[in-house]
């Protein structure tokens, strides 16, 4: 019995596995920003994706509610959306001749929620958002109500097209774990998204691999995963140097990074199957978790440096 | 879990088993080494010895701080950053904190205490000890004296212990004061660390008395130290000389 436990463990690797094979009948390639998108969800986080437009994010999540058989909502951002169209609103309800006051749950009150261009939505809008993440729960007037559990955000920003845009600021984008960057796809990616695409076969559907009782489970056992103390000190020595290298950095990571740091790390060597935290994990997970949260000197800048390269440069 | 934390108690036995090895052997080469040079300075066994279990001591606490889980996981990957994360998790009670210690259990079943020890450095100092031990071996056969200089510590007095009393009572012993009323005649034999006191009679046997001086002390040098005075100033101060002595 004691050695089934550990193949439990390996099996979920071939879980995961299967979870991207599945995802991958309807994506072509981008394997690393789902397995970001993984990390991020076993970490009962949110996160940021930027993505020029057309890279199929929309498809990309709608993919991972279906096989994970979650509630998926897509909110997009416009400058006229406002908090209500977003967390509910009271409606009047005609009930038996008597007008009542009844709560019309909005978008957010689904398991996966997509929130496209989130810097085309007002500050007070996104406000309205952001809380809704931190505290898992809406509060219209006098009532709450509490978000369903798992629940994710994946917002999204446009890296062109900044015109008439409301940046998030670098307090508000410090609250997603994770900055995916999805690029374009390679040549034979991209082929292969013509073949299919294009085709007079139709898209397979997707099965459903996962429930969502069993994604709570698997991010508490996310949360369990041991890690050696001198991997823990590697992963906050990490954050340290970022406030700590003046000449490229102007405002470094706050703790908020180093708890990321290690929350990703776990939820990778689950994905990878592993009982224990690698060195390996901390690294790969450093570049997604610091790159939305280091503010880059001007000499870093004048050099050519982006975030990526800066926290290469930490790492070493 | 108690046999995780078993396993770790174990694995720090055999660490020390294997640093103890190591501190022995370093400390056989100080103290051939020392002996050597001691040697030299014609100072005996016991200063090397002292020096060596001290060095024994300081070397075994030192290299104990200096071995890790991480020397083990990188002579046995197939337990890398797993065994020192078990390690650092001990306390836990998790399912995957269990289940990491059933796999690590499971793989160090296969590791034997000989990975923790590096066989090529064993091997060095083991030659080492042969170079320096045959090299004793051939001073000792052949009788090459190699002392160089004198003992600093011969005029030492090291009668560290024998007391007042003990001394003054040896100073009292009749018998071991020779000189007296009686003829006492010594034999100065060839090799001078000997001499051969068969010839020396109790001077109260002889009936002599403390207080009484008869005649004159002959003392006989044996044949190979005769020597005739045929050299006149010789003779003179021969006779100078036992004057004196009177």
């Amino acid at each position: 019995m004691a050695m089934d436990n550990v193949k439990n463990i390996e099996k979920l690797k071939s879980t995961f596995s299967n979870i991207v094979s599945e995802i991958a009948k309807k994506i072509v390639g981008q394997e690393e920003v789902l397995e970001q998108i993984l990390v991020a969800i076993l970490c009962d986080a949110n996160a940021l994706l930027e993505s020029f437009p057309g890279l199929g994010k929309t498809s990309m999540i709608s993919a991972v509610s279906q096989v994970m058989k979650l509630k998926f909502s897509r909110i997009q951002g416009t400058p006229d959306l406002m908090p209500s169209d977003i967390i509910g609103t009271y409606v009047i309800e005609d009930r038996d001749g008597k007008k009542i006051f009844k709560f019309q749950k909005g978008p957010i009150f689904a398991n996966i929620v997509l929130m496209d261009e989130i810097n085309r939505a007002t500050p007070k809008t996104q406000a309205a958002l952001l809380e809704a993440m931190q505290e898992k729960q809406v509060t219209v007037g006098n009532q709450t109500f509490p978000l369903d559990k798992p629940f994710f955000v994946l917002a999204t920003q446009n890296p062109i097209d900044q015109e008439g845009t409301y940046p998030l600021p670098e307090a508000q984008t410090d609250r997603f774990l994770l900055k995916i960057l999805l690029d374009y796809p390679k040549k034979e990616d991209e082929l292969e998204i013509v073949e299919r695409y294009t085709g007079a076969s139709e898209i397979p559907q997707l099965n459903s691999l996962l429930s969502g009782d069993s994604l709570v489970l698997l991010q508490k056992l996310a949360r369990q995963v041991p890690i050696a103390n001198d991997i823990k000190k590697k992963a906050v020595e990490i954050v340290q140097k970022t406030r700590k290298l003046p000449e490229l950095i102007e405002y470094g990571a706050s703790p908020r990074a180093s708890i990321g740091i290690i929350m990703a790390a776990k939820a990778k060597a689950l994905i990878d199957g592993r009982k224990y935290v690698s060195l390996k994990d901390v690294e790969q997970m450093a570049h997604p978790i610091l790159r939305h949260r280091l503010i880059l000197s001007f000499k870093a800048e004048r050099e050519g440096l982006n975030a990526d390269d800066v926290i290469n440069k930490i790492i070493g | 879990m108690v046999k995780i934390k078993e396993m770790f108690e174990e694995v720090k036995f055999e660490m020390f088993k294997v640093v103890l090895l190591g501190a022995f052997l370093d400390s056989a080469i100080f103290f051939l080494i020392s002996y050597l040079v001691l040697s030299v300075f014609s100072i005996g066994i016991l200063i090397p010895l002292l020096a060596a279990i001290i060095y024994l001591v300081i070397r075994s606490f030192f290299n104990m701080k200096k071995i890790s889980l991480k020397e083990i996981e990188k002579r046995n990957p197939s337990v890398k950053e797993m065994l020192r994360t078990a390690s650092d998790n001990q306390e836990e009670d998790s399912f995957m904190a269990r289940a990491l210690f059933e796999e690590v259990l499971d793989k160090m079943k296969a590791v034997s205490s000989g990975s923790f020890i590096s066989l090529k450095q064993m091997m060095k100092k083991l030659v080492v000890i042969f170079i320096i031990s045959s090299l004793l071996f051939t001073i000792a056969f052949f009788n090459i004296n190699i002392s160089k200089f004198e003992n600093p510590f011969a005029n030492v007095n090291l009668n560290f212990f024998q007391n007042k009393q003990t001394q003054e009572k040896a100073i009292q012993e009749a018998g071991l004061v020779t000189l007296g009323s009686g003829k006492i005649d010594i034999n100065l034999k060839q090799n001078l660390n000997q001499i051969d006191f068969n010839s020396v009679s109790n001077p109260e046997d002889t009936g002599a008395l403390a207080d009484e001086l008869e005649g004159d002390v002959n003392a006989k040098a044996s044949k190979a130290y005769t020597k005739s005075l045929d050299d006149i100033n010789d003779r003179k101060t021969a006779a100078e000389y036992s004057q004196k002595i009177k």
